[in-house]
């Protein structure tokens, strides 16, 4: 079942206010007031990293009966159960482009992104395994794609997260967004069947994303 | 028909004319084939011949009376009549012109061009209305005996597979069919089947509403790009599928990066035709109708490296479909594609490649400082045929449809909506597809000619922001192919090009090197030579030559290698080049930057054209915001473009080619990159056999069985034919043909003749009709001749009847390049002769080893229509192939070219029931009952030949007969295709000697014969043979496969000839023999 509360604390920040110094002066620009879509985004070079997100919104446990490849990092895992997310992002961090993006990290962790989230200021994802954000931080790093970060890679964007003081969200905070656990069959179905509702609930622009999902099954 | 005791008394007499002997020429007279149609160009050559009209512009015909002085004082009739099939000109030679004003009558004078050029047609005159297919076909004839037939010393553009002309419809709008899309996901299960993951199921389909009715349908995959969605591509969907295509465009799994990217377009394209077939999809409209052996892969940015990350998977081997093959994917098109990857990953390889570059592209923006934004790198890496397109003031998301941030930057703009990226992307896309998937001819002109001489007809004229370029590349290779003069890869000192010979300038501030600009931006720099290139990224190899010239006459000349020096050959002169990035010189004019382009022969004589004849030069570079990347465009000029008006030049010698740059040559200061200079040809040539119990490899590669009995026509090409007479045998085959499902009686070739050039060849046995073992006989215009004794006897015009190496048999030499093989064995059992066919490097498509017609399963016919799909009853496929489709090539008395004992003619071995229909016995006329044998018995006498085709041919046609000569047939067929070589003699003068050059090359491959052992043991020898006397110090080959001998030879005509004998020790090669060539000494 989804809490829908959260919806009006957009504004309120979950992280300390060491954080600020931290994030790009773009990002902080258009945070309050995401991007129309025709606005031109940052130069990937202007954008510095690493970037803490700006808020939690939405934390819950997923479970699937057939688990799926996680190719958002090298190594490629098999996870059968994770965490679905939503972050609260400065869009001008999040403009889809083909040339490389910062990458998203939770922990120990890529997230993979299932929204653009540059409209909203939300980005959906799932990350594996049952991650406490209460005690990993999230963060993007440095522009890259996600199939080529690996481990190391991971551990030297932390370090580097750590470095910038990018803490994890308070526990409170992670408390109050987290939900009961979702299972599914697989990912089709928990995408078509769960994430879409959110996706339209914190990004409406991207409707289309969740009408993807929930499109009929060829079938005979 | 040729009967021999009616019209030719010499049938018993034996000629024993001299060594290689020119046979006489044939007393007719013959139609020329040659260009025509075209359009008047302002400056020298003045005239452009061209293959595509737009609907909206009018046709010119020209002649130069130079190069064909027999028509000055002519008066002729300018036909242009709807095209024709060979066959159809044969049996109707009858000129019917459909202009207006019907047939144009003109007396040609001397002494230019300009004067015989002739408006045939006005604009909208001619139909360009094709329904699905690009252009409507027209040929035309200069009726100079006005007898309103083609014959006699009439001139024809066209009367082959290839019409004189197309007319084309606007490309750019829809076609006529009505399209429906649907979408839909995929179910979960068949993701998983196919590695598809769970978010990226969704599919946008589109295709023919009317697809029920129609045979099987090429397959258009689309893979968007980050950001994209699978939904935005609708523009391209219903365009494609309009014109009868089925375009999948599917969610794209482009957020992990480009591989993850590949692996959804690899899966996606397996699930689909899997699914397809299943019903599925559409509720089952399309079953039966996905023609999985045509595939394009379409990709955007991300998207655009993964398809080409695809090809490499399926190159390398580590993703294997289930459902298609890497040779199905026809043609692969980037748009804007990133290179995340690099080389050896985001390899195109030997796919026929297309790129697309916005030059205002923000996001994949090409810049010096991200390696993996320069567009080009892709292009540059693929080895098949290439081509690119680059247009200007666009940006990254006018391609899809879906609006939102452009992506976009820089002057002149042709947006902000993305209405004229559109008409562009459109126009050329059908073309291009059409080109790689349906080997559409017309298409080419689409891809090749100047965008400001040729362009989609919905792309507004009027729009100076429009600028477009086109870079192709031919990749075919081996003889009367592609010919790479300089392409920079090989030999890096700038006095040598890569096929080795000379290169001189005096041109300023050359450098070869890298296509890499070698900073972080585009500014120009004395230390950064190659400003602005981005062709070549990290671990790239291609190179090429950049220098510049400024207020005086410049020049850059190759010499070209003695080999390569006969440009009749080839068609066309291709080169790449680019303006400079912000080179001062580049900067001082702003526009098209024009040089001459001039040949020389050996006796200095030159000929020049400049490269802004056509309709423009090399464009000047985007000038956007902290862009300039240098935009490569190619300059194809006809060769023979360089003969009109009298140049004098002797094309058959060609020693340099240069670039003369400078006021006196067009623009007055410039900095240019060039590269890969090369002698080219639009035509493809193929390979083709028929062998044993007729297993017929088509000239495109299908394998098939074909069992008639009687005489059809083999091959066709214009005035080039060959004829096979099959002749049933009581046997049956062993197990069905896998490309007919058939498994029927069986027949053998046990004849063969031919037309080469005016003379008539057959290979037959013997026409009293009683079995002679001592061998098959040869006529030649009906005159029996002993090629033992002979040797070769030369037709002319480069045609040649020679003894096979092998010792039996006859090759046989066109003068269109096509090379013939007949190997004959003697079947005691069956008191028969019977032969196997090999055609090596023919352009010719038509006939019962032709070419499959565009979604058919047999050749094509004779009126070039389709016999369509494979039907599913076998009682259906046997009429289709046994009696439709051979009666349709059965060759008549009228068009025979066999010859005949009284009495009989083509009638006489044509058994039109033969092969009858499956189940019922197979009892042939004059022919023993054959004793099959078992399959694995038969395997194993095969046992020992190395292709899987050949030994499975074997295999079957002991299997059928049990008679073991098959084996002994193969086995020689086998030699042929790996052993045989042919060797060509060119001559170089000069100043007191005369350099004679045997070039020795694989018959099959056109690979120099090099090598040799360990030890140092030469491949083999070239002997010459000057004047009808052998040079007695034979010469050994170098690396090159050359035998290079100078000699001194007193002014006046001469003749020579080489043979090669190979060191049987140093590696298995097959003896082959020269024409005797003439040619002067000064």
């Amino acid at each position: 079942m989804l809490k829908h509360e959260h919806r009006e604390r957009t504004g309120k920040r979950g992280r300390g206010a060491g954080i600020l110094p931290h994030l790009l002066a773009i990002g902080l620009l258009s945070f309050a007031l995401p991007a129309p879509a025709a606005e031109a985004p940052p130069r990937i070079a202007d954008i510095v990293t690493p970037a803490a997100v700006a808020d939690v919104v939405h934390i819950q446990p997923f479970t699937l009966q057939e688990g799926y490849v996680f190719d958002w990092r090298q190594e490629r895992p098999r996870v059968a159960s994770g965490t679905l997310a939503v972050f609260k992002v400065a869009p001008a961090l999040v403009y889809p482009r083909d040339a490389a993006e910062p990458v998203l990290y939770a922990g120990n962790q890529t997230a993979q992104r299932l929204n653009h989230g540059y409209e909203s200021g939300y980005v959906v994802v799932l990350i594996p395994g049952d991650v406490d954000l209460s005690t990993e931080p999230v963060w993007f790093g440095a522009a890259d794609l996600p199939e080529w970060v690996d481990a190391d890679t991971i551990r030297a964007e932390r370090a580097k997260a750590q470095q910038a003081g990018i803490a994890p969200f308070d526990k409170g905070r992670v408390r109050s967004v987290t939900h009961d656990r979702v299972q599914s069959s697989d990912l089709a179905t928990l995408l078509r069947d769960h994430v879409a509702e959110i996706v339209i609930r914190y990004a409406p622009q991207e409707r289309a994303l969740a009408d993807m999902w929930q499109l009929p099954i060829a079938q005979r | 028909m040729n009967t021999t005791s009616a019209i030719r008394p010499r049938t018993a007499s034996i000629v024993l004319a001299a060594l290689a002997a020119l046979w006489a020429p044939a007393s007719w007279a013959a139609v020329t084939k040659t260009e025509l149609a075209g359009r008047s160009l302002t400056q020298y050559p003045f005239f452009e011949y061209v293959k595509a009209f737009n609907q909206n512009t009018g046709v010119q015909v020209a002649i130069d009376p130079t190069r064909f002085p027999a028509i000055v004082g002519q008066t002729c009739d300018i036909y242009v009549v709807a095209a024709k099939t060979t066959t159809q000109w044969n049996t109707n030679p009858a000129l019917t012109d459909i202009t207006l004003g019907g047939a144009m009558t003109v007396t040609f004078s001397a002494p230019t061009i300009q004067v015989n050029t002739y408006a045939v047609t006005v604009p909208s005159e001619l139909s360009g209305n094709a329904g699905t297919d690009l252009g409507v076909g027209y040929d035309v004839v200069l009726d100079c005996n006005q007898d309103g037939v083609l014959n006699g010393n009439d001139y024809i553009d066209g009367r082959n597979n290839e019409s004189g002309f197309y007319v084309v419809h606007d490309t750019t709008a829809p076609g006529p069919l009505p399209v429906t899309r649907v979408t839909y996901t995929l179910s979960p299960p068949v993701g998983s089947t196919y590695g598809i993951p769970g978010g990226f199921l969704a599919e946008d389909l589109f295709y023919p509403t009317g697809i029920a009715t129609m045979g099987t349908l090429p397959l258009i995959v689309i893979s968007h790009g980050n950001g994209h969605s699978y939904n935005w591509y609708a523009h391209i969907g219903y365009h494609l599928a309009s014109y009868g295509y089925i375009v999948m465009s599917h969610a794209n799994n482009t957020g992990p990066g480009p591989f993850n990217a590949s692996t959804t377009t690899l899966g996606h394209t397996d699930a689909f035709i899997d699914q397809a077939a299943a019903g599925v999809i559409a509720g089952g409209a399309l079953v039966g109708h996905v023609d999985a052996g045509r595939i394009v892969w379409i990709g955007h940015s991300r998207g655009g490296e993964g398809v080409a990350i695809s090809y490499d998977r399926l190159f390398d081997a580590t993703y294997v479909p289930v459902n298609y093959v890497k040779a199905n994917v026809k043609l692969i098109s980037s748009m804007l594609p990133t290179d995340f990857n690099g080389p050896g990953i985001a390899d195109p390889h030997d796919a026929n490649y297309h790129l697309w570059t916005a030059s205002g592209d923000e996001d994949v923006n090409g810049s010096a400082a991200c390696n993996l934004c320069q567009t080009y790198h892709l292009h540059d890496r693929a080895i098949g045929h290439r081509q690119s397109t680059t247009i200007q003031g666009t940006g990254h998301t006018w391609f899809h449809d879906n609006g939102g941030y452009p992506w976009a930057v820089g002057p002149c703009s042709i947006g902000p909506t993305d209405a004229l990226t559109h008409q562009i992307q459109l126009g050329h896309l059908l073309p291009l597809v059409k080109r790689y998937v349906d080997d559409n001819i017309p298409s080419i002109d689409f891809l090749t000619r100047q965008y400001e001489s040729f362009r989609p007809i919905g792309v507004p004229t009027g729009n100076a922001c429009i600028v477009v370029s086109h870079e192709y590349l031919d990749a075919s290779v081996g003889a009367q192919k592609t010919v790479v003069i300089d392409d920079y890869q090989t030999q890096f000192a700038t006095n040598v090009s890569s096929s080795g010979a000379a290169v001189t300038f005096n041109v300023t501030n050359l450098t070869e090197g890298l296509l890499d600009d070698n900073n972080s931006d585009f500014v120009w720099t004395p230390t950064d030579p190659f400003n602005g290139a981005t062709q070549a990224g990290p671990g790239d190899t291609s190179r090429g030559v950049v220098f510049d010239w400024n207020g005086a006459n410049r020049f850059y000349e190759w010499a070209v290698p003695i080999a390569e020096q006969d440009f009749t050959d080839n068609l066309l002169l291709s080169f790449r080049g680019a303006q400079g990035t912000r080179h001062p010189y580049t900067l001082a004019v702003l526009g098209d930057l024009t040089f001459d382009v001039t040949l020389r022969d050996a006796a200095s004589v030159t000929s020049s054209i400049n490269i802004g004849a056509f309709g423009g030069g090399l464009e000047q570079p985007y000038q956007r915001d902290g862009g300039w990347h240098n935009e490569m465009e190619t300059i194809r000029i006809r060769l023979t473009d360089f003969l009109n008006n009298g140049s004098g030049i002797d094309l058959s010698n060609i020693v340099a080619i240069r670039l003369d740059v400078g006021p006196a040559h067009g623009s007055p200061e410039g900095r240019i990159v060039i590269d890969d200079l090369m002698l080219t040809n639009d035509r493809a040539v193929y390979d083709g056999g028929t062998n044993g119990d007729p297993h017929i490899t088509t000239v495109d590669g299908t394998y098939y069985d074909f069992q008639g009995a009687g005489e059809f026509t083999l091959l066709q090409d214009g005035a080039m034919e060959v004829q096979v007479r099959q002749t049933a045998i009581s046997g049956t085959s062993p197990v069905a043909n896998a490309h007919t499902g058939l498994s029927s009686c069986v027949s053998v070739n046990t004849a063969v003749a031919a037309r080469v050039g005016g003379h008539t060849v057959s290979y037959q046995p013997d026409l009293s009709g009683l079995p002679n073992p001592s061998g098959l006989q040869l006529r030649i215009d009906g005159v029996l001749t002993d090629i033992n004794a002979l040797q070769s006897v030369n037709l002319g015009s480069g045609g040649r009847v020679a003894k096979s190496p092998l010792g039996a048999g006859i090759d046989i030499d066109f003068p269109n390049g096509t090379s013939l093989s007949a190997i004959p064995q003697w079947w005691s059992g069956q008191n028969k002769w019977y032969l196997n066919l090999s055609v090596f490097k023919t352009p010719a498509t038509e006939g019962i080893m032709g070419a499959l017609s565009p979604g058919g399963w047999l050749p094509a016919l004779p009126d070039g229509s389709s016999m369509g799909p494979r039907p599913a009853p076998t009682v259906q496929r046997h009429i289709d192939l046994n009696r439709t489709f051979a009666d349709a090539w059965r060759i008549t008395n009228a068009t025979s070219l066999f010859d005949y004992a009284a009495g009989t003619s083509t009638a006489s071995f044509t058994d039109k029931k033969w092969p009858p229909e499956p189940g019922e016995p197979c009892i042939a006329p004059d022919s023993p009952r054959v004793t099959p044998i078992r399959w694995e018995v038969a395997a194993h006498e095969c046992r020992d030949l190395l292709d899987g085709g050949l030994r499975h041919s074997c295999t079957f046609d002991v299997a059928a007969t049990g008679e073991l000569s098959f084996v002994k047939a193969y086995q020689l067929s086998e030699k042929i295709d790996r052993e045989a070589t042919q060797t060509e003699v060119r001559i170089a003068q000069n100043p007191g000697s005369v350099t004679l050059v045997a070039l020795v090359r694989m018959k099959k491959s056109g690979e120099p014969v090099t090598g040799g052992t360990a030890a140092g043991l030469a491949v083999g020898q070239v002997r010459f043979t000057v004047d009808g006397k052998d040079i007695e110090v034979p010469v050994g080959l170098d690396a090159d496969g050359q035998a290079t001998w100078k000699v001194e030879l007193r002014a006046g005509a001469h003749t020579v000839s080489a043979r090669f004998a190979p060191n049987s020790d140093a590696r298995p090669l097959l003896p082959s023999g020269s024409a005797e060539t003439a040619f002067v000494v000064r």
